[in-house]
């Protein structure tokens, strides 16, 4: 009898590809597993991602154009957005004594020390580390490096000139080391593929008032249903006397926001502002 | 006060102890470079020169403000003569960039005076004739206080000679007792002690190969033993390495060093070789390495610590939080170099180019690196980090400092503006070959050069928005009319 019948064999099979399938499952559990969020700080956005940005992910922030001109050179990254996310992950991350550290990777995106003000600022500050990274080798190097060690907060870097394999590559190396990685590209890299979690457009808005005003957009999140795009666009607004960014509530934007030009100084008038001298 | 000054000084008339005024006013502006004394610093320095001095003697002792007292009783027969060890301790000490009187006397004190204060700035004076070499010597020269100097001179007495014809009883009691100690100490008749150095041998490790080998693999397993050995005597001194020098003996070729520095001690062999490794790896072999040495240069303090495995999953516990951030900057200063893995610090400075300044992660709490505008690049890798005091004083982060913009360019871009009145608001705006109608301008914020620096313009801060919503921090220099793009929000 050498041959054991059509019966038997799937039976194997089955139970094997039973328990391939909890295999995968379990897996994909884990990879789905509510991890450890840092919140925006904005209830829009936060609401959307379900409590904020997920850690140990990569989210992209596609910045500012410097000058209004569409070649990659001249961009600037969003540095505002990204210090505020970084001081508000600090408090997000599970490390121990005065939280993690806060690494910035390629110069670009340095933020200039003053503007970090408050007392939040003074602590970002004292937890950042700047690492000036040349090309994009060097820069993904200690991307890598740094989303995989445990006494870090949140990266921040430059991901400029950024493929699908080093995005991929950034993203596992978050997921292991449980960091928050945000990273700064130009928005004429909005075309290219990624392994981020999520990617977002910053552009700067119109404020009535003297203090700068960023829209913040969700392009896109994995693994989530997305609202229509007037629901994923919010308005911030940076606080003088913090430095921290905080949401423009709706009624508020469009009460004050006049069609034309929103005037805080009439040209023609000599400043009002008295000179202050200081030495 | 003057407290010292450097020989050009001394002949233009500057002495010790006059003012500062006084000194500066002696010399065209800008001549005159003055700096803070630091006491400290020198006697830190002093103690530096009695390690390197026991070249000379097994005993030295640092005498502040600014001497050395070495004992080199027998010593003069390893260097042939007295005459030729003095000789050579002035010609190893111009070496160094430092002049140096010296005498060698039967005691300290007659030595102390004579290299003070006699005629030859290299004396030797022979046993038993201390009287003969003291007698023309100011009494200051017998280490005795102010007090008993002015008595003394106002009977009359100023040279040493004088005192040995006084009787010996009179002295304590009119001029106190430690006039005729000295005097005792000074002719070998009293006791004297003095403090010596003792220099601590840093640890180190060393292996010597049977031959020259070319096997990366032996060499590199030949460090990692000898890491091995040298984290246990750390941990027997309860320190860590913060600079490890490896030596690598190369036959027929001078040995190859390797430096690598940690911004927090270390004794942790794995992560010692991980920064090793790939230096190791580019290193050139020759013929063949018969010898390694690896020698801990500088030591920092570190505690033991008791292994924890409660935190595991919450999260990382503070200590070891603070170890592993530390190894992540030592391998990345490892490659990129450490001017390139910074922190910031605020400087006191309204200057928006100047409150910044980047310093080297784990160095002392001043500015080391360069100013915020200055590129940290390529270009400086080579040069040793310089500790620049111009680059001014670290001042409190929260210090109250009105908003400054996220983005500062590291060089401010000149733009083209128009206003509707010559001192009006900017109305329009052309920046990277691109017009922007402003629809909001904010200023002006006047920050006035600082004068005791060179020469700047004053600058007439604006914050304006474009219609596009971007704001942009421009200035106007007050004297050329000409306005610059410093940073944005």
């Amino acid at each position: 009898m050498g041959y054991a019948g059509p019966n038997t064999t799937p039976r194997v099979e089955l139970s094997r590809l039973r328990s391939a399938i909890e295999e995968v499952e379990h897996r994909s559990s884990q990879l789905f597993a509510p991890s450890p969020v840092a919140p925006t700080g904005w209830i829009g956005p936060d609401d959307a991602l379900g409590g904020g940005l997920a850690c140990g992910a990569v989210h992209e922030w596609f910045g500012l154009m410097g000058g209004g001109r569409r070649d990659s050179r001249v961009w600037l990254p969003p540095i505002s957005v990204l210090s505020h996310l970084a001081a508000r992950s600090l408090t997000a991350s599970g490390v121990g004594g005065d939280g993690g550290l806060v690494l910035w990777i390629g110069r670009r995106c340095w933020p200039y020390p003053r503007s970090l003000r408050g007392r939040w600022g003074a602590r970002l500050l004292a937890r950042s580390i700047f690492v000036e990274a040349g090309d994009i080798d060097e820069r993904v190097w200690a991307m890598d490096l740094a989303l995989r060690c445990r006494a870090v907060a949140a990266v921040v870097g430059d991901g400029s000139g950024l493929n699908m394999s080093e995005s991929r590559r950034l993203q596992l190396a978050a997921g292991a080391g449980g960091v928050l990685g945000l990273l700064a590209r130009p928005v004429c890299e909005l075309g290219e593929i990624s392994a981020a979690r999520t990617r977002w457009r910053v552009s700067p808005a119109p404020s009535p008032v003297p203090l700068p005003r960023w829209t913040v957009e969700l392009l896109h999140s994995k693994g989530a249903q997305l609202a229509p795009e007037e629901a994923r666009q919010w308005v911030v607004q940076r606080d003088d006397a913090t430095g921290s960014l905080g949401l423009v509530p709706d009624a508020l934007d469009r009460s004050l926001a006049p069609a034309g030009r929103p005037a805080v100084h009439e040209p023609g008038r000599p400043a009002r502002t008295p000179t202050r001298r200081i030495a | 006060m003057v407290v010292a000054c450097c020989e050009r000084a001394t002949r233009a008339g500057v002495r010790r102890g006059i003012p500062a005024a006084q000194a500066r006013a002696a010399f065209p502006v800008g001549a005159v470079r003055l700096e803070e004394a630091a006491p400290r610093r020198d006697r830190a320095a002093l103690d530096a020169l009695a390690v390197w001095a026991h070249q000379f003697s097994p005993t030295v002792a640092p005498d502040p403000p600014d001497g050395l007292l070495l004992d080199v009783t027998g010593c003069e027969r390893v260097f042939r003569g007295e005459d030729r060890l003095l000789g050579l301790v002035q010609e190893r000490c111009r070496a160094k960039g430092l002049r140096a009187r010296g005498a060698i006397a039967p005691s300290f004190g007659c030595a102390w005076a004579v290299a003070r204060f006699g005629k030859e700035a290299l004396t030797v004076v022979a046993e038993q004739e201390e009287r003969h070499a003291l007698k023309p010597l100011p009494v200051r020269a017998l280490r005795v206080d102010d007090d008993a100097v002015e008595a003394l001179a106002e009977v009359g007495i100023t040279r040493i000679g004088e005192l040995f014809d006084l009787p010996r009883a009179v002295l304590p009691s009119r001029f106190g007792a430690d006039l005729l100690f000295r005097l005792d100490q000074a002719l070998a008749r009293a006791i004297e002690t003095i403090e010596p150095v003792r220099p601590i041998t840093p640890p180190s490790a060393e292996r010597v190969f049977d031959g020259p080998t070319t096997n990366l693999e032996a060499v590199g397993w030949c460090v990692r033993m000898l890491l091995d050995e040298l984290g246990a005597e750390l941990l027997h001194r309860e320190s860590g390495a913060r600079r490890l020098d490896l030596t690598l003996g190369r036959s027929d070729m001078e040995p190859a060093r390797l430096m690598v520095s940690m911004s927090r001690p270390n004794r942790d062999a794995r992560h010692l070789w991980s920064l090793i490794e790939p230096r190791l790896a580019r290193t050139h072999m020759g013929f063949g390495i018969d010898r390694v040495a690896i020698v801990a240069s500088r030591l920092g303090r570190l505690e033991h610590t008791q292994a924890t495995h409660l935190h595991e999953r919450q999260g990382v516990s503070e200590s070891e939080a603070a170890r592993l951030g530390a190894e992540l900057t030592d391998t990345m200063a490892n490659r990129f170099g450490p001017i390139r893995v910074v922190q910031a610090m605020l400087v006191a400075s309204h200057i928006p180019e100047r409150a910044a300044a980047w310093r080297v992660v784990g160095s002392v709490a001043r500015p080391s690196v360069a100013r915020f505008s200055e590129p940290c690049g390529d270009s400086r890798l080579g040069e040793p980090y310089h500790q620049d005091s111009r680059l001014g004083e670290p001042c409190h982060p929260e210090t109250n400092h009105p908003d400054r913009p996220p983005v500062l360019l590291d060089r401010p871009e000149p733009i083209d503006v128009i206003a509707l009145t010559p001192d009006g608001p900017v109305a329009q705006a052309r920046w990277r070959g691109e017009d922007h109608p402003v629809t909001a301008c904010l200023g002006p914020e006047r920050i006035a050069p600082e004068w005791w620096r060179d020469a700047q313009p004053t600058r007439d801060y604006f914050r304006i928005q474009t219609e596009g919503g971007q704001w942009l921090w421009l200035f106007r220099e007050l004297e050329t009319g000409r306005w610059f793009v410093q940073g944005g929000w």
